[in-house]
């Protein structure tokens, strides 16, 4: 028990000063990308059109380079709507639709003391009755379509979803996106997130900036 | 002995051939020579048949459940307490992944998406395949930037197995020092290599990008001082060990990984395969018998054994590793191999005929595993669930199709 406090001491406070601060990192390819030199990108996905990357298609595999280079900028999540509602609070429901275990993993690493969503008034949920918002990772696979059909019935209205990652967003280059199935108010593009761009399309969707 | 444990049955051209860890050969096999190997009905998807009997019930977990990382459900044969038999189900997220008839560079990207946590040991495994048949031997460097991404990878996996135990055993206050960790790697994984889980990194022939790594060895030794201060904290913990001592007791010696070493097992790719780990003073750790805490112990260890390898591959000058990419698209042959994932030797198999990739195969360590899990938790009682389940470290992703 003493080890336990000595090392909370020793280690101080490791939670970030985002949003009120820039993120301290952005994982490089999965931040904005930016035209660095004139050419034609090879990009698996078709995300790119002149000197444009659709942000939703991009899968972070950095097959542009070096016409296009990381920026190390957050990439931006679409936000269709904004519920105020949700500003004191906000509980989460994740579901996994096929996955390859990335943005599990990135949306998990939220409740870490380094992001703590919980001081932002975030917090997730076992069970869908509870939540307000659900969080989508992974393609859409057959065997999850009931899954997620009933999950999003069983989360009460006012309710949101999100489509976290490129292949919830757009199916990525393995299958097909959520929206198919589910219509997505919020939309956080990357392969994976940053768990910095997931925190940043929470607080948008309920209107913090 | 090891001559007679089948790895995987892999299916070429319509005839079935028998791959043993021994020789890791293909051999032509009968049906009735496969169905004499003991773990033949796992690798081909049959688990026993559920327990019945007077009051026996079923309780489902899963597919979406609370303490589930990934959609895998479980069904449970119970009379109340004791667990009688756990029959799991897959094919909730089975994802159809084909790279039939496409370029092997284009594979590429969707083989590194199987798991995202295991993706440098998969797409290291697919590029040296592809670089057999192309007869294009990647420079040394190349080599051991592959072991290094491979090692990081076993340091954050193992990580989030205890940190996932610690979770289970209701020990929160590790948990988070053990999360926070985590991140710390992935941080210092996406500064060195651009992407916190290796997407993009590697590449047929060589490395899509160039890596300087004198900072990520430092960075590397001193997360694995923490964890070792961490490991020190847990393994005096009365609740967390009692709570995970005896639990999912089991040894088969066609398991493989972790859960095959900490039955006794010594097992791993590494002492023999095509990366050169031999040349760093490689050692199998193995030893324990064969419960969830064995499986801690020898990923803890594995964690500390990974960090040296790094430590000591980036001490021979070779602070940068230069990129090469000298993809050879016009190759044809049949290849396949095996390398030590974090959760255990991984095999795949891949034709290739005009650059393009048919046939392929897989045998993940995951799909080996969970007969582990769904047999050593047998006679447990319900709240031994987890500690079993997490202490094997399975990924339902890595139980697709890749047609």
């Amino acid at each position: 028990m003493r080890g336990w406090v000595r090392r909370g001491i020793e280690k101080g406070s490791l939670t970030t000063r985002f949003p009120g601060d820039k993120p301290e990192t952005v994982s490089p390819w999965v931040s904005e990308l930016a035209r660095v030199a004139p050419g034609n990108a090879d990009c698996p996905t078709d995300a790119i059109t002149g000197d444009t990357v659709n942000r939703f298609r991009c899968i972070s595999c950095g097959r542009c380079s070096p016409f296009f280079a990381p920026s190390g900028n957050l990439n931006l999540p679409d936000t269709k709507v904004k519920y105020a509602l949700f500003k004191r609070s906000m509980k989460l429901y994740l579901i996994d639709t096929g996955s390859c275990g990335g943005c599990n993993s990135e949306v998990q690493q939220l409740w870490n003391p380094v992001y703590d969503l919980s001081r932002l008034g975030i917090f997730f949920t076992n069970t869908p009755r509870h939540a307000d918002a659900l969080l989508v990772v992974g393609v859409l696979t057959e065997g999850m379509e009931k899954p997620l059909l009933d999950a999003y019935n069983a989360i009460p209205e006012p309710k949101l979803v999100f489509a976290v990652g490129a292949c919830a967003a757009s199916g990525g280059i393995l299958g097909r996106s959520i929206s198919s199935l589910l219509e997505c108010q919020i939309i956080v593009p990357g392969c994976p997130p940053d768990p910095f761009a997931i925190i940043d399309a929470i607080q948008k969707s309920r209107g913090v900036e | 002995m090891d001559s007679h444990i089948l790895s995987a049955v892999v299916t070429l051209n319509g005839k079935k051939y028998c791959l043993h860890r021994e020789d890791m050969g293909l051999k032509v096999c009968s049906i009735s020579e496969i169905q004499s190997h003991e773990n033949y009905q796992f690798l081909n998807g049959t688990f026993p048949d559920p327990a019945k009997g007077e009051s026996v019930f079923n309780l489902t977990f899963g597919p979406v459940a609370s303490g589930l990382f990934e959609s895998i459900k479980f069904n449970i044969r119970t009379y109340g307490e004791r667990i009688l038999s756990v029959t799991p189900e897959w094919d909730f997220k089975k994802r159809k992944i084909k790279i039939s008839s496409e370029p092997n560079d284009r594979a590429l990207l969707k083989i590194e998406r199987i798991n995202a946590l295991y993706s440098a040991s998969y797409s290291s495994l697919y590029c040296h395949l592809i670089e057999k048949m192309a007869e294009t031997d990647p420079s040394y460097d190349v080599q051991l930037a592959r072991i290094i991404m491979i090692e990081a990878e076993r340091i954050g996996s193992h990580i989030l197995v205890i940190q996932r135990l610690a979770e289970a055993a209701s020990q929160n206050v590790a948990k988070h020092h053990l999360s926070a960790l985590r991140e710390r790697l992935l941080r210092t994984i996406a500064v060195t290599f651009g992407h916190r889980y290796f997407f993009g990194m590697n590449a047929v022939g060589g490395l899509a990008r160039s890596v300087e790594l004198e900072k990520f060895r430092d960075e590397i030794a001193a997360i694995a001082r923490e964890f070792s201060d961490i490991w020190e904290l847990i393994k005096v913990s009365r609740i967390f060990i009692d709570r995970i001592i005896g639990v999912g007791k089991t040894y088969r010696e066609w398991y493989v990984g972790p859960t095959l070493r900490a039955s006794g097992g010594n097992f791993d790719s590494r002492a023999s395969g095509w990366l050169p780990y031999s040349d760093f003073g490689f050692s199998v750790v193995s030893g324990g018998s064969g419960d969830s805490f064995a499986r801690a112990m020898v990923r803890a260890e594995e964690i500390m054994e990974s960090a040296r390898i790094i430590d000591e591959i980036i001490s021979s000058k070779r602070q940068i590793i230069k990129e090469q990419n000298i993809s050879n698209t016009a190759a044809s042959g049949y290849a396949f191999d095996g390398v030590e994932s974090p959760g255990g030797e991984l095999i795949m198999g891949i034709e290739l005929n005009g650059g393009r990739v048919y046939q392929p195969f897989i045998r993940s360590s995951s799909w080996c595993n969970l007969p582990a899990f769904t047999e050593g938790i047998r006679g447990g009682i319900l709240t031994d669930f987890s500690f079993g389940l997490e202490s094997h470290g399975l990924f339902a992703c890595e139980m697709g199709d890749l047609l």
